[in-house]
């Protein structure tokens, strides 16, 4: 007599009723092996279906697995769909089976019409479309690192290093007449050349990269030049010789880059101040204080200052020894007094006192 | 069809989980199916299907490095998978 049918309530169970299956499955129909066969998979399926968490097939994994067990091309689906296309979508789930498909892919494939009509999520247009700019756009990214990559050690590999720079600026500025240490200068003085030049010059590496880009535009559509901050001005100034070119813009920030690595902010600030052109025939900031207002620079006022301060950009435009200039020049002292009211680097009535100071040089 | 031992597929879905979807699609494949004889398996999948008489089935996917194996009762509506791993073609494919 065999033993008696029990409940499954453990995995013991479970695997002991698949025991028996196994050993009765070839039962006849209708014998008394197959009646205790039905009896335990009904047993051992109910187990099953409330022990697992067998989730829905996906409808688009079911027509993939059909089509392989049947031998299907997409060609095929193509054709039944309708179009290469409608094929394509639905099969890289950019588009929902319609009811319409379901319904020729139950009739000529036998697909389980209630297998396709799952519903699932697909690809937005827009997400695709995004997915694409984001690879592009890590494409360009990569592009242009190595682009800028290939232009420094192209520019780079026959400009001095790190020390040989720091060795000609000794050379080049500490032995111009009248050489002006920085701590001579007043921080008014240093303020408003800062507001007027470089205001970010202690916070940047060397140079700003939103300037180059602005310079880089305007350089393409109106051939000016411009955006050097002071650390590339006094690489222009001493260590290139070069016309303005696209080539001298990139050593110039290549020699900027290794003049911030070779020597501390203040001192390549003293560079530039000894270095830079006031117009006429006067270079750097003791001859300028002497020629404009015959004073030394630690004697100058804001105003006059902040009219020095405004001349490097363009000194032939702002000279004062030159009568047609007055107005301009006035104006951009008044702009260098605003900038540095702006910046918190002196007060707004400070600026207002010295914007009100009249505007004239020494006698000569 | 009644499926028993449906526990294998799961058990094989975690340790791959990359197959988890396709194994979820046989399963409701084999769940909608009503064979009345193991040929009928044949017929259904035709190309990865292999009945080994009287009962015995193995389906082997080579491109899904997937096999798996069952027997059929068509009488009784019952598929018992007993085993569920890589597919042999596909090793045989690479030798």
């Amino acid at each position: 007599m065999s033993e008696p049918i029990r409940p499954i309530r453990t995995e013991a169970d479970h695997a002991a009723a698949l025991a028996q299956i196994d050993a009765l499955f070839a039962a006849s129909p209708g014998s008394a092996e197959s009646d205790r066969l039905e009896v335990l998979a009904v047993l051992v399926s109910e187990y099953e279906r409330t022990h697992s968490t067998a989730m829905p097939a996906h409808p688009i994994e079911v027509l993939n697995l059909a089509m392989k067990a049947q031998g299907r091309t997409q060609a095929e689906l193509a054709e039944l769909l309708g179009s290469r296309s409608r094929a394509s979508e639905v099969l890289g789930r950019r588009r929902q089976l319609s009811a319409a498909m379901v319904e020729k892919l139950a009739q000529a494939w036998a697909i389980p019409a209630a297998l396709l009509s799952a519903p699932y999520s697909v690809e937005s247009r827009l997400m695709r479309t995004l997915k694409i700019g984001v690879v592009v756009l890590a494409i360009m990214i990569g592009l242009s690192a190595a682009a800028i990559g290939g232009l420094y050690a192209w520019y780079g590999s026959d400009l001095p290093n790190s020390e040989q720079i720091a060795a000609t600026l000794a050379g080049s500025t500490e032995n111009i007449p009248g050489f002006t240490p920085l701590r001579e200068l007043p921080p008014e003085v240093i303020k408003a050349f800062l507001a007027a030049e470089d205001e970010d010059f202690y916070a940047h590496g060397g140079y700003s990269r939103t300037a180059i880009l602005r310079a880089a535009w305007r350089t393409v559509s109106d051939k000016r030049q411009g955006g050097s901050t002071i650390t590339q001005q006094v690489a222009k100034n001493v260590l290139l010789k070069e016309t303005p070119s696209f080539g001298r813009k990139i050593k110039e920030i290549i020699l900027s880059d290794r003049l911030e690595d070779a020597l501390t902010k203040d001192r390549i600030l003293e560079a530039w101040f000894n270095v830079i052109y006031f117009g006429g025939k006067e270079y750097g900031i003791a001859a300028a204080s002497q020629h404009y207002f015959g004073k030394t620079p630690g004697n100058l006022t804001i105003a006059e200052a902040a009219y020095l301060a405004g001349l490097p950009k363009a000194p032939n435009v702002y000279r004062l020894d030159v009568a047609d200039n007055r107005t301009r020049a006035r104006d951009r002292r008044d702009w260098v007094l605003a900038r540095m009211a702006a910046d918190g680097m002196i007060t707004v009535s400070a600026a207002r006192l010295a914007s009100a100071e009249p505007l004239t040089t020494q006698d000569r | 069809m009644r499926i028993l031992g449906g526990d294998n597929l799961g058990a094989y879905a975690k340790r791959k989980p990359r197959k988890r979807e396709y194994l979820l699609a046989f399963r409701a494949l084999v769940d909608t199916a009503s064979w009345t004889l193991p040929k009928d398996v044949e017929a259904q999948f035709v190309q990865v299907a292999s009945l080994t008489p009287p009962d015995r089935i193995a389906f082997d996917f080579p491109e899904e490095d997937l096999r798996i194996e069952m027997r059929v009762n068509c009488a009784l509506g019952l598929a018992r998978i007993f085993n569920v791993g890589p597919s042999i073609n596909r090793k045989e494919r690479q030798r």
